[in-house]
């Protein structure tokens, strides 16, 4: 799964520590999901697409294969 | 929907401060009931209590760590998933390796504490080791 984290984090001018204090996880927790090492739950995902103001698919996309 | 994220800062701090606490509890009804029990007493009740007194330290520690998980994120949760499934399987691999090794005459009597603390080494090696891949 892809994901703009990292561009959408950028817009907002957010460190990835506050993200992560947003979205109620750590900071480890996103830099793993930026990373692609981790990929999160529909709960935590949707909370993630909430806080930039987006849809889930405008932050996390489906690659194929997935 | 559950939730999957983490409760605040200050809890999780007030939850390892009972993991550590239920750890001390333990360690002291350890060295007690080892202090009591290496005398042979007679008597079964104290035998019985100092035996109730060592495992129930150690269930107190056990739920405090359980409680301690159930406040992490998802993230946090997955990597001890997998330390914990990594630490089951290198004990269990330990536990056959030693029985084997036993009944070919390599090595003698392994105590039983080995196992628990193979599997907590393993554990907290795990964590260390998935905290730096995923600092």
């Amino acid at each position: 799964m892809k994901n703009r984290l990292r561009v959408r984090r950028a817009e907002e001018n957010w460190s990835q520590a506050e993200l992560g204090m947003r979205a109620g996880v750590s900071r480890q927790a996103i830099n793993a999901i930026e990373t692609g090492k981790y990929e999160p739950g529909l709960v935590l995902a949707m909370k993630i697409a909430r806080l930039f103001g987006r849809r889930v698919e405008e932050v996390f996309e489906l690659e194929d294969g997935d | 929907m559950s939730d999957t994220t983490a409760v605040g800062p200050r809890s999780n701090l007030r939850q390892a401060g009972w993991v550590a606490g239920a750890l001390l509890l333990w360690a002291v009804a350890m060295v007690v009931a080892g202090r009591v029990l290496d005398d042979h007493p007679s008597s079964v009740w104290l035998r019985g209590a100092m035996v109730a007194a060592a495992v129930g330290g150690f269930s107190a520690w056990v739920a405090a760590l359980v409680r301690f998980l159930q406040t992490q994120d998802e993230f946090a949760k997955r990597v001890h998933l997998i330390a914990l499934a990594l630490a089951f399987m290198v004990t269990m691999t330990a536990m056959v390796a030693g029985d084997v090794l036993q009944a070919a005459g390599f090595i003698g009597d392994v105590s039983l504490d080995t196992i628990w603390m193979t599997m907590l080494a393993v554990w907290w090696l795990s964590m260390i080791a998935a905290a730096r891949y995923y600092r």
